[in-house]
């Protein structure tokens, strides 16, 4: 099989507005936030909450998008427990902007469009959805305004929809309309030039490429036993598969009308010249802003413009000591910690002076590269003196050769195994003699002289 | 009594509320035991702040929300509902001194025009005049109540089509239904959102003014709710538009009695004839499609989930679950109102009929504009029967049922304001004639209504 991949995307996003999208109550997890309005009560009616408006046309020329001359909300109608008017508002014609565009590296993302609508309530099941006796249907959530975006059929890769749904989300919280309180929940379409096949509820960037590269696996199965369908599943996090929904999915009818509770909203020439004054630097231009002001290397730039918070560490340091040298240690080591403990850099933003003070020991040689990124991984997970650490665990580099060379001869006299495999032309052997006398000497040593000494000691023992 | 003589009293001392109140309880309830106007009755009534309206007894409509108290829209499957919030016309008469007295029997989700749609949990009202005969609906229980109290009141009804000019002229009072957007919806059940409009049935043409002054008015919880002024307006000459159309399709004696009417009137004023044609033709279709189509949305919520009738739920599959609930609470006419809604507005029907409808409500609107161009307001009959008796309305063809609105569906789509008057004939029963004036005219509507009722006295 060697079709390409063609897949879709339409994602769901929470915006973080201080109420809901029709009633005053707190948008968010706060328990008990429920009305008559987002109750579906008799009698209850919707009012427009304006900023989620604001917050949707933000996003929508933040993305390039023609926007639409009004806005209208229409009622979607269906049956299902979660949604209480057993009516969606959502937007169907116009839908508030259309035809937007952004670049992941060298390839354009064409958004068809995106518009705001209701989220309904969120259902539990005790047990597996379809053996489950009852659900408990929690209506704190039902209400929330939701942005959906919906791309063309454009990615070739699950991994690029990875790097846009990263790049989007990076979007939003500049925009300030998102944070980590906010879900994001995607829908792909996935076909290999046969049926399409939706895959639904996918509830992370992760999930995302996982659910995909599954279903591109399991579809060239299908088509090789000539079994392929258009279908519905469901992505199951649990298992990590996709599972066919039970019921079928017959041609979906929702007998639209306009919701004639609200009136039409104009969206006027003022109003959007007004947002598009506010508008914070975007990623793109930001990234742009980073080479051209620190001269930092532009795969840094883009790590950084893409996390808004990493960034504002850098952004803080950079006047004081190298950008260069604070961009790599954000984009690598302090990068990299954080993704092994699965925090985001904003956890660690009351820890910018700390890993200044690494920085500026690394610039002045009183540290190694190395001894600060152990000392990183452990920052960031709780903040301390860095100072009192390096002279506590005796961190400060040590350029005395005698010192070294003791320990050095140690080593060298321990592993003669590896001096043989070493003269036998085993190069990567040095920096395993390098990195144990690092360890032995707390990642003090200055790693240079122990690369010189070690050579030295090699050469000089007996064959 | 009339209000404002009424309110007067109240305030001087001469009525003690606290016994008015209890003795109106007693009436209510042997005249509800006789006539069924009431779903139910205020225990013990009393006012909760001092304002305008202090100790005015109300009767509500059972389709407008009203905390602590059972809103049940005369459906089954709202039976047992009791809100726990107040409508926004109820807050305001509450907070202006008000006294609610019960909830009025009305046709299932206002859907009907002679009140005989309700659930079987409710029994039908009886007309005031004779009780072998409808008292028109939807708003069935707030005209005979209105006719029948011998006691200061006023109810607060609604209408979508004519809910309040059909009763009110088959009970022999007048309704007042206002400009759409003029009275806040916030807590009004809804049957057609674009087209309801909550307004006053009541004895006396002066007691609607002091009661649309306290619930009218913007309401940032309905967003169709209007923000400008009501407009006066300065007649040296009246106009009153006639539509021949109208008088043509009427009872002989109701066409009689509106003629004489019209003669009377011609004494101060100049008649006009006006066309209505699209309106005459299109508008119970058009107000048929976009009412049912919205009715089918808005009903979708009663599924036995979070209000009003429920069951066992454990172990059903919802879909099984809310058929059951819906099949077995709604009545023969809601689930077809429901159903005609979903189809109207289903692909491959919806641009024949639910799009079209909506464009040929624009074209009605633009008629009525067209039409106050040369009137100030446009008298026609409001209904062009007198109320049947019950048994004939079992046997009518609810296409014909459907029609009898065709007066009164006009100015329900257009929106504008409009008040009923009644007028003696030379039957056991009264007939009407409806008053209409351009949008947010209201004020000035009642003032010229009331010049006119005097002179066809
Ligand atoms: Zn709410």
């Amino acid at each position: 099989m060697t079709e390409k991949a063609k897949i879709g995307l339409e994602v769901h996003i929470q915006i973080k507005t201080k109420s809901k999208l029709f009633c005053s109550c707190p948008s968010g997890k706060s328990e008990n936030n429920v009305c008559p309005i987002c109750l579906g009560m008799p009698g209850a009616l919707p009012t427009p909450n304006k900023k989620a408006i604001e917050y949707a046309i933000r996003l929508a020329l933040a993305l390039n998008c023609e926007l639409a001359e009004k806005i209208i909300f229409w009622r979607k109608c269906y049956f299902y427990p979660d949604l209480p008017k057993n009516f969606q508002i959502t937007q169907l014609e116009p839908p508030l902007a259309k035809n937007g565009k952004l670049k992941i590296g060298k390839k354009i993302i064409y958004i068809r469009e995106l518009h705001l609508e209701e989220d309904p309530a969120s259902i539990t099941y005790p047990a597996d959805i379809h053996s489950s006796r009852y659900c408990i249907v929690d209506h704190s959530r039902s209400g929330t305004p939701l942005i959906e975006l919906v791309t063309e059929p454009c990615f070739d890769s699950a991994k690029q929809c990875r790097l846009f749904l990263t790049k989007l989300v990076a979007i939003l919280k500049c925009l300030k309309i998102f944070d980590e309180s906010c879900v994001l929940r995607v829908d792909a379409n996935v076909s290999l030039n046969g049926p399409r096949v939706e895959i639904k509820n996918i509830g992370s960037i992760k999930e995302v490429e996982r659910a995909i590269n599954y279903e591109i696996i399991r579809q060239k199965h299908f088509a090789k036993l000539g079994k392929l369908k258009r279908e519905t599943r469901l992505w199951d996090s649990t298992s990590k598969t996709t599972k066919p929904m039970r019921e079928k999915e017959t041609e979906e009818e929702y007998g639209y009308i306009v919701e004639p509770n609200i009136s039409v909203i104009e969206i006027t020439k003022e109003f959007i010249e007004k947002i598009k004054k506010e508008l914070p630097e975007l990623p793109d231009q930001k990234a742009e802003r980073l080479i051209k002001q620190y001269k930092i290397k532009p795969e840094f730039a883009e790590i950084l413009s893409l996390d808004y918070d990493l960034c504002e560490i850098f952004e803080n340091i950079a006047t004081d000591i190298s950008p260069n040298l604070a961009a790599s240690f954000l984009c690598t080591e302090v990068a990299g910690a954080l993704n092994y403990e699965e925090l985001e850099a904003k956890a660690i933003l009351d820890r910018t002076e700390e890993i200044k003070e690494l920085l500026e020991m690394v610039e002045k040689n009183k540290i190694t590269r190395k001894a600060a990124k152990k000392i990183v991984e452990k920052l960031i997970s709780k903040k301390f003196s860095v100072k009192q650490f390096v002279s506590t665990q005796d961190m400060y580099l040590v350029s005395d050769e005698k010192k070294l060379e003791e320990i050095c001869k140690k080593v060298v006299k321990e592993n003669k195994k590896a001096v043989e495999d070493y003269k036998n032309g085993k190069e990567k052997v040095l920096q395993f003699f390098i990195g144990t006398v690092m360890k032995m000497t707390n990642f003090s040593a200055d790693p240079q002289l122990v690369r010189k000494i070690i050579l030295r000691l090699i050469e000089n023992s007996a064959n | 009594m009339k209000v404002l003589e009424f309110l007067q009293k109240v305030k001087q001392n001469e009525i003690n509320i606290e016994d008015y109140l209890s003795e109106i309880v007693q009436k209510v309830r042997k005249i509800n035991d006789e006539y069924h106007y009431f779903n139910s009755i205020v225990e013990n009534p009393k006012p909760e702040h001092k304002g305008k309206l202090f100790g005015l007894p109300v009767s509500v409509k059972d389709l407008i929300i009203t905390k602590g108290i059972e809103t049940t829209a005369s459906s089954d499957i709202l039976k047992g509902f009791i809100p726990k919030y107040d409508a926004t016309v109820v807050e305001r008469l509450k907070n202006a001194g008000a006294v609610i007295i019960g909830k009025t029997v009305c046709d299932a989700f206002g859907f009907g025009s002679f009140n005989l749609n309700i659930g079987k949990s409710f029994q039908p009202p009886l007309n005031p005049i004779d009780k072998k005969h409808v008292t028109g609906g939807s708003s069935g229980g707030a005209g005979g109540i209105t006719q029948k109290a011998d006691f200061t009141h006023v109810a607060i009804a609604t209408s979508t089509g004519g809910s309040i000019e059909c009763p009110s002229a088959f009970c022999g009072v007048y309704g007042f239904c206002p400009t759409y957007g003029l009275v806040s919806r916030y807590g009004l059940i809804s049957y057609a959102d674009s087209l309801d409009k909550i307004g006053i049935i009541a004895k006396y043409i002066e007691d609607i003014k002091p009661v649309l002054k306290i619930i009218a008015g913007h309401d940032e919880k309905d967003n169709t709710s209007l923000s400008q002024q009501v407009k006066t307006k300065e007649v040296e000459c009246l106009k009153v538009g006639i539509v021949t159309q109208a008088l043509e399709i009427v009872n002989e004696e109701i066409r009689k009695a509106v003629e004489g009417c019209i003669k009377k009137i011609e004494k101060h004023a100049e008649i006009v004839e006006v066309s209505l044609q699209k309106a005459m033709k299109y508008g119970v279709a058009t107000y048929y499609i976009i009412a049912t189509a919205e009715a089918s949305t808005n009903l979708a919520r009663y599924c036995g989930l979070r209000f009003g009738r429920n069951e066992k739920i454990e172990s059903k599959h919802f879909r099984e679950y809310f058929a059951e609930i819906r099949g077995k609470y709604f009545s023969e006419e809601e689930k077809r109102r429901i159903l005609l809604g979903t189809f109207v507005r289903m692909a491959g029907f919806k641009q024949r009929y639910y799009v079209k409808a909506t464009k040929i409500r624009k074209l009605v609107i633009e008629e009525y504009k067209q039409a106050f161009n040369k009137a100030d307001i446009i008298l026609t009959p409001t209904m062009a029967i007198f109320p049947p008796k019950i048994d004939e309305v079992e046997k009518m063809d609810i296409i014909d049922i459907y029609n009898s609105d065709l007066l009164t569906i006009p100015p329900n789509l257009a929106g504008v304001p409009h008040i009923t008057i009644p007028v003696q004939t030379n039957k056991k029963f009264p007939t009407s004639i409806m008053l209409c004036s351009n949008h947010l005219t209201d004020y000035w509507l009642i003032d010229i209504a009331t010049k006119i009722d005097k002179w066809i006295k």
